[in-house]
């Protein structure tokens, strides 16, 4: 079944209470409820059978995504230590969180809009188990897992990330199409090999992992466990997945240094190796992107800036962020440096800052320690850490932070045949 | 001479409601609705239209909106015009729920695109706000569902209930 495709109810007729019984087309109720929120809507599954089926039609999620009606959100994954059945739900300051003991054996490896790719770690990457989740509608499905992922776990030389696996979820406008792209090293770790990759396009009958050719030899940016928050996803925009990557074979355990560390090397000149790599969902492609070059700053992550990709650039020395946005990207050329953030106006150190987004009013969000929030307004420069945004001192090894616009779309489209629809219950511990 | 006095007049056209009741509306204004205009390409000016869906008090609103609506006979709209017509369009959709639906309904059967538009993003605002059992009362739905099925739905996202 095609996305957008699934079954429309053509007429409904209304049993009034009273004397008024309605005839109301569908049609209308589409109209109405792609302007609804989410959250509303999957309220409103409870207010008849016949509201239920559409607001689980395939055919909604799609109107109600270009209506823009959702606001975007801040998305918490929490593991936590007490034991608790798994809990999603929306606190009073608006932010959204997943809480769950078990969350620490999943990884979470792409977000494309709203919905959540994850992998259960800590298992042979052949075998890793692949996950796709709404969580805003409480669905999991698993997926087939990606064929033929030939190097050995644990890596041989664990040094070098280039022997793990990336997952990009990706959005194809021109065909309404989610697919899952995977990249790994083929060949042996720390020697000669190439980088290849595989396509899973999401709700395809009989859908199955196909090869398509592998991006150009370079090191993904990995997710050393040891440092939490430099948890490198891929960036969806403008329909490609996009990477910041750097050279293969270069291992840099320091691209940046804080103040404080000045006694190593300029790494000046290995700035200037790290590159984009782009994948095109639509054109199952993969291509290089320049970054945009800065004298003294190293590009640190890259950033989905209300639809546009951005790289943030952070000066440690001068306590300032730069944001760089793609504007003509079809050109794939021209960096305008948009924002300019000045970090001394937080009294805070800052090891680990991260641009999430655009939020509401068109301010920036930002974390620090992946704790707090700050909101950076362009029109006044002002920084400013909101006090109903700082989320309580979390019990955690782990948290991830993601700007998340959520989805209505069902994930009972993309299950496989005979297999259940799961719910949030498979991040609860046996 | 007689073609340009011909244009000086407003053609009108005659609707009928579903009670009988008659309105008699320039042609240009009623050409808002798709449905009307493509029943005058079809030639039925003659005669009365017939509108069988809508009943005169709905009728009636919709050629106050028709009114509102015609094409400016003397080019383009202004901004201040069309100021004053959003601040007009806001006010006529502040009406009880049951005028709502039927301008809702009254907007699809003629094909009106503005005024659908309009009622919808009234409906949905009020829709907002409400309960599930307050929008059953407002849709006059009929709860199909049995208890135990309402309460497994409600389980499944008891996140958007809190």
């Amino acid at each position: 079944m095609n996305p957008g495709e699934g079954l429309r109810v053509k007429q409904a007729t209304y049993h009034g209470d009273g004397a008024k019984p309605k005839e109301f087309p569908s049609d209308i109720l589409f109209d109405i409820f792609s302007r609804l929120p989410i959250k509303t809507l999957l309220r409103f599954k409870c207010v008849s059978p016949l509201w239920c089926t559409i607001i689980d039609d395939p055919y909604l999620a799609r109107l109600h995504r270009l209506q823009c009606v959702e606001k975007p959100k801040v998305l918490v994954l929490e593991p936590t230590r007490k034991p608790a059945v798994p809990v999603f739900r929306e606190d009073r300051s608006g932010i959204l969180r997943f809480v769950s003991r078990k969350l620490n054996a999943y990884s979470l490896e792409s977000c494309c809009n709203g919905l959540l790719c994850f992998t259960r770690i800590f298992v042979n990457c052949n075998h890793s188990p692949l996950f796709l989740v709404n969580l805003q509608r409480q669905q999991v499905v698993e997926l087939p897992r990606p064929p033929c992922i030939g190097t050995p776990w644990p890596p041989v030389h664990t040094s070098d990330s280039d022997c793990k696996c990336s997952y990009g979820l990706g959005f194809d406008c021109a065909t309404n199409t989610y697919k899952i792209v995977v990249v790994f090293f083929s060949g042996n770790p720390g020697q000669d090999g190439n980088l290849c990759a595989q396509v899973y396009t999401l709700g395809g009958r009989g859908s199955s992992w196909r090869p398509v050719k592998g991006p150009p030899n370079c090191s993904f940016y990995d997710k050393p466990e040891c440092e939490r928050g430099f948890y490198e996803m891929p960036v969806y925009a403008r329909g490609a997945l996009h990477w910041l990557v750097k050279p293969q074979g270069y291992n840099l355990p320091w691209l940046f240094k804080p103040p404080g560390y000045n006694d190593v090397p300029s790494h000046e000149f290995q700035r200037d190796l790290i590159n984009i790599v782009y994948f095109d969902v639509g054109k199952e492609e993969f291509g290089l992107i320049s970054p945009p070059r800065s004298r003294t700053g190293t590009p640190f992550h890259l950033v989905d800036l209300g639809g546009d990709l951005a790289v943030v650039i952070i000066k440690y020395h001068f306590w300032l962020i730069q944001i760089w946005v793609m504007k003509e990207y079809d050109q794939k050329k021209e960096w305008v440096q948009e924002y300019k953030i000045y970090l001394d106006q937080v009294n805070s150190i800052l090891p680990s800052i991260r641009v999430m987004g655009l939020f509401e009013d068109g301010e920036i969000l930002v974390t620090v320690n992946w704790k707090s929030f700050l909101f950076y307004n362009p029109k006044t420069d002002v920084l400013k850490r909101r006090r109903h945004y700082i989320p309580r001192v979390f019990d955690f090894e782990r948290e991830v932070l993601c700007h998340n616009m959520g989805t209505l779309l069902s994930l009972d489209m993309f299950r496989e045949e005979g297999s259940t629809l799961l719910s949030l219950d498979m991040f609860q511990e046996e | 001479m007689s073609s340009t006095l011909c244009c000086s007049f407003a053609k009108n056209v005659t609707l009928r409601s579903s009670d009988g009741q008659t309105f008699e509306v320039e042609e240009a204004a009623a050409q808002v609705s798709q449905t009307i205009k493509r029943m005058i390409e079809d030639g039925c000016t003659g005669s009365v239209i017939p509108v069988p869906n809508l009943t005169g008090p709905v009728l009636a609103l919709v050629i106050e909106y028709f009114k509102k609506h015609s094409p400016p006979s003397d080019g383009c709209p202004t901004a201040l015009l069309e100021m004053e017509i959003k601040d007009w369009d806001a006010k006529f959709v502040a009406v009880d729920n049951d005028t709502l639906l039927d301008l809702t309904l009254a907007a699809h059967y003629l094909e009106i695109q503005g005024l659908l538009d309009l009622t919808c993003h009234r409906v949905a605002d009020i829709l907002n706000d409400n309960s599930v059992e307050k929008i059953r009362e407002i849709f006059h739905i009929k709860n199909d569902f049995t208890p135990e099925e309402e309460a497994e739905e409600r389980s499944k996202i008891q996140w958007a209930f809190e």
